[in-house]
């Protein structure tokens, strides 16, 4: 899989966003992502199995190491406590950028695999500000 | 008194609440069967998508077969995917893989039941309830019975939570499974046949208890919109209708109705046999023309051309594409060499409703033939059979071609030996004349009615009209193709 795109890191900023970050401290931001990933694995484990968000995630990680090759390992995703850890271990300047690719690189993959129209009608239930935002691609 | 009556569930698949009788009975537990690729998943999930609403939602608990995953991925490619009932929650995925590893049937009747508990389905899917059965147990007398005690567990459990059941489970054609199949309320199999080249879906209702099914293997197609099923129309019963030889249809061709004793009975099915190039599709033009000309829509099923070669190609095309705009005219094309005659009729059907179609013409049985997959022309006779009580059950006249081979030395009115299914038979024939190509045609049959018996010459003309001439007298052998003069007896 390539980057993800221009608009999924846009999309996954906005949820940072709705959860306190980016812009505050690097613990701030770690913290916004935790929360994040929660609602993720809520809302998405319900739809794909936990199997199946744990493989997403684990790849998405694995993408991000190729833009921040100091994020940790594939662990660092198995739970939302244990990815503010590994973010709170970072440089306090990359902590909101890896977290914003992180997410960016797991919508792309949710996108590629159930569909644009599925991943984004899960994110405007999760987050109804999301509903008053634009979609995470051009609309077909 | 009146019993209990139970509501049916539509399945929201074309065709399929016909063959069970109405739909699915409400709180039913029900197995879709079939090997793999015969399409249970997607069947389970049209269903799904056709009852699921927030009120009434629907589970779909996958053990160990497809993960939740793919199954989205590959299930929204079909038109009846709707993205707003899964996020929703209308629908909801539950995987039981680690439940099925860790405690087996036990771990996962447990969970579908928690779960079941808390969502108060009305729908719950279990796929693939076999593969559990498989791992939990080594297939010896004792592992039946345990079997047996949590299929009728499940199947008690999810009725008393006011439940409608599918199991779906991988079985090969034939196998025998009584654990499951004595407490399922309702058996579909799903089949795929191959014959040569060619694979045709099937589907059968085993069993459905409470309501009368339609039995047999009925013809089903996966397309983009999922599946859709062609009920094995039997031949409706007959009833004393109106008599059809009061009221006659004329042809388009004054000539011809003189020589059928006043035209087509009403109801009637007419086959017009004949070579290549010898006038078939233009008298049957002629006879859908003079339909739609006194009020009577007609429908033309075609099988070698497509719609718009069959009207750039036709005589009277123009007037065709007029009709057609007009919707007085619909022109089916049908061609994709694994059809049954199940789908064609319901092709055919739907038009005749769409159009209030009276007259119809198959043009020609010779290409129907061929588009029917290899596995139905061995049963084209009893298919051909059905069609045509189909179509004149509907209260169509029926004209249908047929390629005639040239063969001078037997007179035969169809290749398939199906002359005798219909009402009325009209032949053409080439005879060769003072070395000129002439064409003769005759009215061989027309049930219950003192048609002619002569000859007679044709022509088709510049404008595609079909003109009858006179008898061909003062000739012999003329079936044969070369006649010759017969000399004037002395007195």
């Amino acid at each position: 899989m390539k980057m993800p795109s221009p608009a999924h890191l846009d999309a996954a900023n906005r949820l940072l966003t709705y959860e306190g970050g980016p812009g505050g401290s690097a613990d701030e931001s770690a913290a916004a992502a935790e929360r994040v990933y929660e609602k993720l694995r809520i809302h998405f484990v319900a739809l794909v199995g936990a199997p199946g968000f744990q493989v997403l995630f684990a790849r998405s990680a694995s993408l991000t190491r190729r833009q921040f090759t100091a994020f940790g390992d594939n662990a660092a995703v198995e739970s939302s406590a244990k990815l503010r850890e590994c973010l709170r271990a970072q440089e306090p300047d990359a902590v909101a950028a890896m977290a914003a690719t992180l997410f960016a690189a797991f919508l792309s993959l949710l996108t590629t695999f159930i569909g644009e129209q599925l991943t984004t009608e899960v994110l405007r239930r999760t987050w109804p500000a999301f509903a008053q935002s634009a979609p995470t691609e051009a609309k077909k | 008194m009146k019993g209990t009556a139970i509501r049916k569930l539509p399945t929201g698949v074309p065709g399929f609440d016909d063959v069970l009788g109405g739909g699915i009975p409400e709180f039913s537990f029900n197995l879709i069967a079939g090997g793999p690729g015969c399409g249970k998943t997607t069947l389970a999930h049209q269903i799904m998508f056709a009852n699921a609403t927030p009120e009434r939602k629907a589970l779909y608990f996958s053990v160990v077969g497809e993960p939740p995953l793919k199954m989205l991925r590959y299930q929204q490619q079909y038109s009846f995917f709707d993205a707003a009932k899964v996020s929703d929650s209308s629908i909801e995925f539950v995987h039981l893989g680690q439940q099925a590893l860790d405690g087996g049937l036990e771990e996962v009747l447990k969970s579908i039941v928690d779960k079941v508990e808390t969502v108060s389905p009305q729908l719950v899917m279990v796929d693939s309830f076999r593969a559990v059965v498989r791992r939990s147990h080594d297939g010896g007398p004792l592992a039946t019975l345990q079997l047996q005690d949590f299929m009728q567990r499940l199947a008690l459990q999810l009725t008393s939570y006011e439940a409608t059941t599918f199991l779906l489970g991988e079985y090969a054609d034939g196998e025998q499974d009584s654990a499951v199949f004595t407490v399922a309320d309702g058996i579909v199999w799903l089949h795929q046949a191959t014959d040569r080249n060619s694979v045709v879906r099937k589907m059968q209702v085993i069993k459905m208890r409470g309501q009368g099914q339609i039995p047999g293997l009925h013809t089903m197609r996966i397309s983009d919109e999922g599946l859709g099923v062609f009920p094995r129309i039997l031949k409706p019963e007959e009833k004393i209708s109106e008599n059809s030889l009061v009221r006659k249809l004329s042809t388009g061709v004054p000539a011809l109705d003189e020589m059928m004793d006043g035209g087509v009975p009403k109801g009637y099915s007419v086959l017009v046999a004949g070579p290549s190039g010898s006038g078939k599709t233009v008298l049957s033009n002629q006879f859908i023309l003079e339909g739609i000309e006194h009020g009577e829509p007609g429908i033309i099923g075609v099988f070698e051309k497509r719609p718009n070669d069959y009207l750039q190609t036709t005589p009277r095309g123009r007037e065709f594409e007029r009709m057609v705009r007009d919707k007085k005219l619909e022109i089916i094309y049908l061609r994709p060499l694994d059809l049954s005659i199940d789908e064609t009729l319901v092709a055919l059907r739907e038009a005749v409703l769409r159009t209030g179609a009276k007259r119809a013409v198959i043009d020609s049985l010779s290409g129907l033939e061929l588009a029917l997959a290899p596995t139905f022309r061995q049963d084209f006779r009893e298919s051909l059979y059905r069609m045509i009580g189909a179509l004149t059950g509907l209260d169509l006249t029926v004209m249908a071609t047929v390629e005639l081979a040239d063969s001078y030395i037997d007179l035969r009115f169809s290749p398939q030996g199906v002359a005798f299914l219909t009402d009325a038979i009209i032949v053409q024939r080439y005879v060769e004349i003072d070395s000129q190509l002439r064409r003769v045609m005759g009215v061989v049959k027309v049930r219950a009615s003192q048609h002619s018996k002569e000859l007679r010459e044709y022509e088709i003309t510049p404008d595609g009209e079909f003109a009858i001439g006179k008898p061909l007298r003062g000739y012999g052998g003329i079936l044969t193709g070369a006649p010759l003069p017969v000399k004037a007896e002395k007195e």
